[in-house]
């Protein structure tokens, strides 16, 4: 180490700009009473088929952020199941960004709405880390994927507060064990709540709908 | 592969710390949680580093484990998450760190130590 030389144990916690961002969608949701999920998943795990499923209960009561890298496919099919939904189109990017939902958000008409989902970009690496200001993150998987996504994934399973398992109709097909997914999930969150389902024959969703309503629930409850 | 917008925000973040001078090195700690590929982020912030105004910096990303508190007290380094306690064995465990990107040194001189 020279005279001039400065060494620096820095130690700069890297701050984004998404971070402040997030937390201020935050703060406007909850005012809001709003109960926000950020759903995130490999592409073609289902999580347009789950919120179409999802509207059949909740209706208007719900509307949705839909991103996608590129068209409007999924918010038409959210639109054509009865809810509202705004499109974000990424260009690219794998994640959706705090300030592309701030943008969204400020385009709806939330005051009658009780759940807003946020459909991330297919993926289950980038969504993870970037805070959206979301209540929660729900982190989808389906059996076709095999049950090691979890052990595969810790960084968002480690964050999701649920974890839908959906495609448990294939079960007869695969080799896939919904236990040994579930108890990955466990052990890297004790808290986490696991709910195996079918978008396609319905099987499991009134647990789904059942965590919504309790989560939708205590985000009206004004905090104390 | 959004390391780029993260290379970003460190190149501007140093920047800053130096009040816009040359560096020779840095080093660039990852959780094992922060969801974060160390090979992408190093190569972007290899890219990223000269318009950033930081010149041709040594620059060294590592991954760092995730710190963990269990239950029965017991606090712990591991990058093995889906193994228990080394203590308890237990999965009861709050996580400390492992999460973030840190800057943990810079350095401007001619040599380092
Ligand atoms: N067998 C079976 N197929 C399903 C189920 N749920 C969804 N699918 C099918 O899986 C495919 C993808 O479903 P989507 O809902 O579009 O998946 P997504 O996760 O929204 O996909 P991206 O938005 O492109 O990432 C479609 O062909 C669905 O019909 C299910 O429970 N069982
Ligand atoms: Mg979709
Ligand atoms: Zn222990």
């Amino acid at each position: 180490m020279t005279a001039d030389g400065k060494s620096q144990d820095a130690v700069l916690k890297v701050a984004d700009k998404n971070a402040s961002i997030a937390e201020k969608n935050r703060r406007t949701f909850a005012g809001q009473g709003l109960f926000v999920a950020n759903l995130i998943g490999s592409p073609g795990c289902g999580k347009t088929s789950l919120l179409e499923q999802t509207a059949k209960h909740f209706g208007r009561r719900m509307a949705v952020i839909e991103g996608d890298v590129k068209t409007a496919f999924d918010s038409a099919r959210i639109a054509a199941a009865g809810v509202d939904a705004v499109q974000i189109e990424t260009g690219g990017a794998c994640h959706l960004n705090a300030a592309q939902v701030a943008e969204a958000a400020a385009k709806m008409n939330l005051s009658k709405v009780d759940i807003l989902f946020i459909e991330n970009v297919g993926n289950l690496v980038c969504p993870s880390s970037v805070d959206l200001g979301e209540t929660v993150k729900v982190a989808m998987v389906s059996v076709p994927e095999g049950d090691e996504k979890p052990a595969k994934y810790p960084a968002l399973f480690v964050r999701a507060a649920a974890v839908v398992i959906n495609k448990i109709d294939l079960l007869p097909y695969t080799e896939y064990s919904v236990n040994r997914a579930a108890g990955d999930s466990r052990k890297l969150n004790g808290a986490v709540e696991v709910i195996a389902l079918s978008c396609t024959t319905g099987k499991g969703l009134e647990a789904w709908f059942e965590y919504l309503e309790k989560q939708t629930a205590s985000a009206k409850r004004p905090a104390t | 592969m959004h390391e780029f917008t993260i290379a970003r925000s460190i190149c501007r973040a140093a920047a800053e710390h130096t009040g816009d001078a040359k560096i020779d090195f840095m080093r660039v700690e990852v959780g094992a949680l922060a969801g974060v590929s160390v090979d992408a982020l190093d190569f972007c912030l290899g890219e990223m580093a000269g318009e950033a105004g930081l010149g041709k910096p040594e620059i060294v990303v590592e991954e760092v484990p995730a710190v963990l508190k269990c239950s029965c007290g017991k606090e712990y380094q591991t990058f093995e998450l889906l193994e228990g306690c080394p203590s308890c064995g237990g999965f009861d465990r709050e996580i400390i760190s492992g999460m973030d990107i840190t800057i943990k040194q810079i350095e401007n001189g001619k040599e380092r130590k």
